[in-house]
């Protein structure tokens, strides 16, 4: 119902603003001291963010200003194949995280001591350091001394599949390890999301006969919408930013066709020596990586991350 | 109007100030700050430690060392010399292979020669001209590095292995072809007996140093050593270049597609051909330095009798192979602040008795830029050390030349940039001929070389 003319609420509303402004005016009259304390409280943190946020990026943006590194990137016929690696990870690795994730959040709201055991034990990978275990993912898929293929010679005298020696199946080894680690934390996210959906709904529809998947489509999936779109945005920009899962199982490898660009940047700063070059393959992720997060603002600013 | 305090702003300043002075000073001009490579086993480290402790006994200085691991080095070398917060002294095993050219072409790097000039005439030719690198700025050749150790690739061999197949170790053959056929012929049968293992260790990746050295030591085996001659020129449309990479490259590639190689060779790095021969999967194994048995001695059955280290078969040609040997150089980035300090250390390093005790505490990995030190010191050329007399030999008395980055750094980018590895993989899991890989490979070598056109001396 709406608030009637001269109701305290609509008082307050419009005194809310000249309140605001009120403090505004405030801050901007602090004189002498109260100012000097001011700036000396401002001082230290804005210190550290120009020496920690601005100092760093602007470095780098200056690292990756010429034209000629831009010109060496993309006549480098790995940085084509890196593209197309760096989006299908992305379309795949972060589409099939989330979604397996939404579907296990499901499963993890049965009742049972044994589901919230289980959960206990789903939520381990997430929980260990990540560059152990992508090490082990990787010695685990060597071709020749790896759990997996050795298991396979010595129980069935059969050389195992090149896991990491081909580029589709690396890629998809790479893929498979990715959502291992991550999709715990996701599905948590999302079971917490399921959580608040208020039981009343569900009965209310189990009334008018829809359960199971009709309950999910019709209740559990609108009301969740645009937690999981959030998600999908904010692991699309985490996933593009991901250096460790592809250098620790795969190393870009076999002969760098697995590369994404975060991986990419590196080996051009690094190994061939050219922080320029490097620098731009990272900055060439930008035209995906600013809409995304303006988009990923938009959302959050307009409150829309609500069940 | 209340006067403005400055009490808060000094308040301010001292938290500032206290955070960003809270780094150790070093005392200047006594401490020298040392970043070297971590070696493949503790006595490697332990014997550059024992050579700095002399050394600070001696002066009275400081060293301030760090090793870090050879594969992370590099890049820890490249970051600081952008940034210029350099140590004083760099020594990386794969430095002349990826960046020590480069960076004396964009004059970063000091000048050394008053360095190698105290021991010039104890080096060995190869040595000398690894290490005499071209200046873009000053415009002139001169020393940049200064040499302390050397490798060359070497062939290991299990024992056992040969003689489960039915063969001794004499049975070897020692012409190119049949060499290389023998350990096919070993695979075999091994499998035969139901042992899951290969006959060739080749190393056919893009990473790291191994499969880059075994690469051109076939070409330089197949007559393209003058792919890059001393006057740093290119000569990748020569006929004879062009083929002997043609042959070089189906040589090593045709035994991957054909099962004699292990299929995840495609992804090794430096040490995984080593691993791989420590776990008997490989029969045979080219490999760079004696790291293979060195890092097996406490193993007396294994380094004495089961591994057995080859200087491998004659050439093509029928003639003894020129040996491709790798010169280890010591460095001092520009901008470092105790550039004297870092000399001085190098001139005590490099005396022959001081290189000779470090080399050998480091169990002989790798070995003399003296020649003098290898005639004169019998741990080099000890007949009962199956190893290392074999590697003196090939390295110190047989053919040897330097690699092509010494004559011109752009060879260091074809190596950064993995082009013979990538032709490898063209050629093995992309259905490309050696004959197109090749020249595709040759273009890029072209463009790289365009970048660093040296005049001839």
């Amino acid at each position: 119902m709406a608030a009637a003319p001269g109701t305290p609420a609509l008082a307050a509303a419009r005194e809310a603003p000249a309140r605001r402004g009120g403090r505004l005016r405030a801050a901007h009259g602090l004189k002498g001291s109260e100012l000097s304390w001011a700036l000396a409280f401002l001082l230290p943190y804005a210190a550290v963010f120009f020496a920690f946020v601005l100092y760093p990026v602007g470095y780098g943006l200056w690292l990756g200003s010429s034209p000629a590194s831009y010109r060496a990137l993309f006549a480098d016929p790995i940085y084509a194949e890196t593209v197309v690696n760096t989006l299908v990870y992305l379309a795949v690795g972060v589409n099939l995280k989330l979604f397996l994730a939404l579907l296990l959040s499901g499963f993890f709201m049965r009742p049972g001591w044994w589901v919230k055991a289980l959960l206990l034990i789903f939520v381990l990978p997430w929980a260990v350091p990540a560059i152990p275990t992508f090490i082990s993912f990787h010695w685990m898929l060597n071709g020749q001394w790896g759990l997996i293929n050795n298991a396979l010679w010595t129980f069935f005298r059969m050389d195992g599949p090149p896991w990491l020696d081909t580029p589709h199946l690396a890629m998809g080894s790479v893929i498979v390890a990715y959502i291992w680690k991550w999709m715990p934390f996701w599905t948590v996210i999302f079971l917490a999301g399921r959580m608040s959906i208020p039981r009343e709904l569900y009965e209310a529809a189990e009334v008018d006969g829809a359960t199971g998947l009709r309950s999910f489509l019709h209740v559990t999936f609108p009301l969740m919408a645009n937690l999981y779109t959030v998600c999908t945005l904010l692991s699309t920009i985490w996933t593009l930013g991901d250096f460790n899962t592809v250098h620790f199982v795969s190393g870009g490898g076999p002969a760098l066709q697995t590369h994404v660009l975060a991986t990419l940047g590196i080996r051009d700063a690094f190994e061939l020596g050219d922080p320029g070059m490097g620098m731009a393959a990272v900055i060439s992720a930008l035209p995906l990586l600013v809409p995304l997060v303006i988009i990923l603002m938009r959302r959050l600013s307009k409150g829309e991350v609500q069940l | 109007m209340k006067s403005l305090s400055w009490r808060p702003f000094v308040v301010a300043a001292c938290l500032v100030g206290t955070a960003l002075l809270s780094t150790p000073a070093n005392a200047a001009g006594q401490t020298v700050t040392v970043w070297w490579n971590q070696g493949f086993y503790p006595a490697e480290d332990q014997a550059m430690k024992d050579v700095i402790a002399a050394w600070e006994k001696q002066t009275g200085n400081k060293v301030d060392l760090t090793f870090y691991n050879g594969s992370d080095l590099p890049a820890k070398i490249v970051s600081a010399i952008t940034t210029g917060e350099v140590p004083d002294l760099c020594y990386v095993d794969n430095g002349d292979f990826l960046l020590l050219g480069q960076n004396a072409w964009n004059d970063k790097i000091v000048d050394v020669s008053d360095v190698v000039d105290t021991q010039k005439s104890q080096y060995s030719q190869t040595a000398v001209t690894a290490a005499r690198l071209y200046d873009n700025v000053t415009k002139k050749r001169s020393f940049f590095g200064v040499p302390l150790k050397q490798q060359a690739l070497h062939y290991f061999v299990w024992r056992p292995m040969i003689e489960a197949a039915g063969y001794k170790v004499e049975d070897i053959p020692k012409t190119w072809e049949a060499y290389f056929d023998f350990f096919e012929g070993v695979q075999k049968k091994l499998r035969a007996k139901g042992q899951r293992v290969y006959g060739l260790g080749y190393s056919l990746a893009t990473k790291d140093s191994d499969s880059t050295y075994l690469f051109n030591q076939f070409l330089v085996a197949y007559g393209g050593a003058g792919l890059v001659t001393p006057d740093g020129k290119l000569h990748a449309d020569d006929p004879k270049v062009r083929e002997a990479a043609i042959r070089a490259l189906t040589k090593l590639t045709t035994p991957f597609k054909e099962g004699f190689v292990p299929p995840g060779a495609i992804n090794w790095g430096d040490p995984d051909n080593n691993s791989a021969f420590y776990a008997k999967q490989i029969v045979m194994t080219p490999n760079a330095t004696l790291s293979i048995p060195v890092a097996q001695m406490e193993k007396t059955d294994q380094y004495m009798h089961e591994i057995v280290t080859q200087s491998g078969p004659l050439g093509p040609d029928g003639k003894p192979t020129t040996s491709l040997v790798s010169v280890k150089l010591a460095f001092i980035p520009k901008g470092a602040k105790n550039v004297d300090g870092a000399k001085d250390f190098l001139k005590y390093l490099i005396q022959p008795k001081v290189i000779d005790a470090y080399l050998v505490a480091a169990r002989g990995r790798w070995l003399p830029v003296m020649p003098s030190l290898a005639k004169e010191d019998p741990f080099w050329t000890d007949p009962k050390d199956p190893h290392r007399a074999v590697a003196t030999h090939q390295e110190l008395d047989g053919p040897t030349m330097p690699w092509f980055q010494a004559f011109n750094p752009a060879y260091a980018d074809v190596n950064a940039e993995q082009v013979w590895g990538k032709a490898e993989a063209n050629v093995m899991t992309g259905g490309m001929t050696p004959e197109k890989a090749v020249d595709q490979a040759l273009a890029q070598i072209k463009t790289d070389f365009a970048k660093y056109p040296v005049p001839a001396e």
